[in-house]
Parts: C-alpha cells; structure tokens; sequence
C-alpha cells in the first residue's frame, strides 16, 4: 500500500491530467468551488481509485466532503483502507 | 411485471382537435410533430444553491439533480403532460418517472437509467441514486448491464429484427415493463444534462426521439455561459444555461409546452423550491 504523500501524488497527476485548463491546482484545491469536479471526472476517479488502491466505494461516498479537494480524497482513500501507511 | 400506463386511453373528445391533426394524420402527409422549444435558465441563484448544499451535504449534487427533481415536480403539476401513445390513442403514464442519460464508463457509450417517482423523491435521494445508477455501469456487475452486453453480440440483422418486433407491439399494445431492458418504457420524459465541461455554448439543440412512443418529452440542459445584462441601470455579468424541451403535437400543443418550460425554468431559477421530498435511505 502508497503512503499518504505517494496517494496524494498520483491523485494530483491524475486529476491534472483532466484538468489542463487549470496548471495551478494543488492538493487543497477546492474541486467543487472551481467548477473542476463534473460527474465523468468524479466517477473516473472513483474507478482509478478502487483500480489502484483495491478499495471498493459506493454512491454513500460521493460525499462533497471526500471530494472536495485532493487531500480530502486522499483521506477518503486512507479511511477506506486500514493498513495505510500515514 | 409492471404496467406502466392507466387501463384505459384518454377519451378521444378530450384530446383537443389541433392535436387530432397530428394524431391521425396519415404517414403519407409527412406531417412532422415534433416541437422543440429553448429557453435560458438565469443560473446564478441555483449555482449558488448546489454550491450551499454541497458545503456541508452528505451527497454531491449538480444541476443534472436538480433538472430531475424539477422535471418531476412540474410533471406533478401537468398531469396532461405525462403521457404516450399507443397506436393512434393518447395513454396517461401511472407514475412520474423520468429518464437519465450518462455515460457509461465501462463501454464509453451512452446509457439510460431510469429514476421512478422522481416528484417524492429529495435531491439527495435522485443524486444517490444517479451515482450508484453510474458506478455500477462502471463495474458492469449489474443484470442490465450483462443483457446490454449481450445486446451488443447480437448480429446486425438479428437486432434490427428484434428491434423491428419490440418496436411493432410496443407501438401496438400496452405492454408491462418486464425487466430490466424495457423498463425505461415506464417514463415519459427523457433528462439529459450537456452542461459537462467541455461542451460547447448551445444556441440551438433539437433532442432526438427514441424510436419507441414511450419517449415523449425530453429536457436538455446546455453549458454554463456568462452574460452582461442590465439590472438597475447597471450592466452586471449573470451565468446563464440554456434548456430545450422537445415535445410532440399529437400529445400536447406549443402552450402547454410553453407553460410546462416555464414552469421548469421557474424551478431552476428559484431552487430552493426542489427542496423537500422523501430523503435518502
């Protein structure tokens, strides 16, 4: 299992990746406030993190406040595996 | 096995006689029903809204909810609007169930689910379901998801005979919904929100009609866009969505599809009118 900084880098490189009309964004970030975070990103997201970390989320998780920015993701990743490394 | 639609047909002589014309007009007349009618959506104070809710809310919501919730509290309110044909006779739908598009993440294709009493229903509640609808398409694990797989292995002459036959009796016959495949036939009106980044500004979108008669009204809401308007003798910058309503003559008349939109936009523009419902479980 990554650790919290390796979690966070790969969430920001690939939401970057999605989002190339804004270069600033960084881990607190509000995703929602800039209008970054649309319903195909999000659900892409939620697949590459159950795909890379093997955790499994539910519509009960698409909560503003797990996703609201890249640290509040990473939380949420962290959570939903015990065994991670903080 | 669910039926959809009322026992009995709305009465002929209640079906205004403009709307006749249409209704029994014969294929050779190349008569065209369809009326698409747009309008603008002042969006700031929903924007507003959806970013207050989702401040301190347990469920993300975004203007697809909201046009949901809407569509299905302005359906309650024109009953006469919730309807199909069958044949050349005009059926009313028992429920208020609106139909989603989004894409299915897994095929990278457009796919439709179906929220069902969507005039009871809060807007966490149609967001929860709209996610969980969207991350299990992801998974693939669900039935629909393996009947729209076998869908696609299907030949191509075997599923224009099968579309042939389902489109023939449905056209035909009040049928049940069965399962999983046809059950969006126990929804009227299609909502579909294009306001995704990356879309362009919409000045004009003519929805496409489902080849069922099921599909009789649909709702499309275009992207965000700001505009200079004069408010107090002073021009100020509002964000505005455009909305198109496709509508069809046979079964409604362009008042009606007027006042329905409005009634829509009136939702939109004042959101705190989606509120209530029954919340999420």
């Amino acid at each position: 299992m990554a650790d919290r900084t390796q979690i966070e880098a790969d969430i920001l490189q690939f939401v970057r990746s999605r989002c190339p009309q804004y270069p600033a964004l960084g881990a607190d970030t509000d995703l929602l406030e800039e209008g970054l975070l649309d319903s195909l990103l999000l659900v892409d997201l939620i697949f590459q993190l159950e795909e890379r970390y093997g955790i499994k989320l539910g519509s009960n998780h698409v909560s503003p406040g797990n996703f609201r920015s890249v640290s509040a993701i990473v939380a949420l990743v962290m959570n939903q595996t015990p065994g991670a490394a903080a | 096995m669910k039926w959809p639609l009322q026992k009995q047909p709305i009465p002929y002589d209640e079906i205004p006689l403009y709307n006749r014309y249409y209704l029994q007009a014969p294929k050779v007349s190349h008569g065209d029903p369809v009326m698409v009618m747009g309008t603008e959506i002042e969006a700031d104070a929903l924007l507003d809204f959806l970013r207050e809710r989702n401040r301190a809310g347990e469920t993300l919501l975004t203007t697809a909810h909201a046009l949901i919730r809407a569509t299905g509290l302005t359906l309650a309110q024109f009953p006469q609007m919730n309807v199909r044909l069958i044949g050349r006779r005009v059926y009313s739908f028992r429920d208020i169930n609106i139909r989603t598009a989004f894409l299915h993440r897994r095929y990278k294709e457009i796919d439709v689910m179906i929220i069902t009493s969507a005039h009871t229903k809060s807007l966490e509640k149609i967001g929860q379901e709209v996610w969980g609808r969207m991350l299990q398409a992801g998974r693939g694990g669900m039935g629909r998801d393996r009947d729209l797989k076998n869908m696609r292995k299907l030949p191509s002459a075997v599923f224009r005979l099968f579309m042939w036959f389902y489109h023939s009796i449905d056209r035909l016959f009040p049928l049940p919904a069965l399962g999983r495949l046809d059950e969006l036939r126990s929804g009227a009106t299609m909502v579909n929100d294009l306001s995704s980044s990356g879309a362009p500004p919409m000045r004009m979108y003519k929805p496409s009609r489902f080849p069922d008669n099921s599909d009789s009204l649909n709702l499309t809401l275009g992207p965000i866009e700001t505009k200079i308007v004069q408010r107090d003798n002073q021009f100020v910058p509002i964000r505005v969505m455009p909305l198109f309503l496709r509508a069809d003559h046979r079964l409604t008349d362009a008042y009606e599809v007027g006042r329905f939109l409005s009634t829509v936009r009136e939702l939109m523009q004042n959101p705190q009118r989606l509120e209530g419902g029954s919340a999420p479980v």
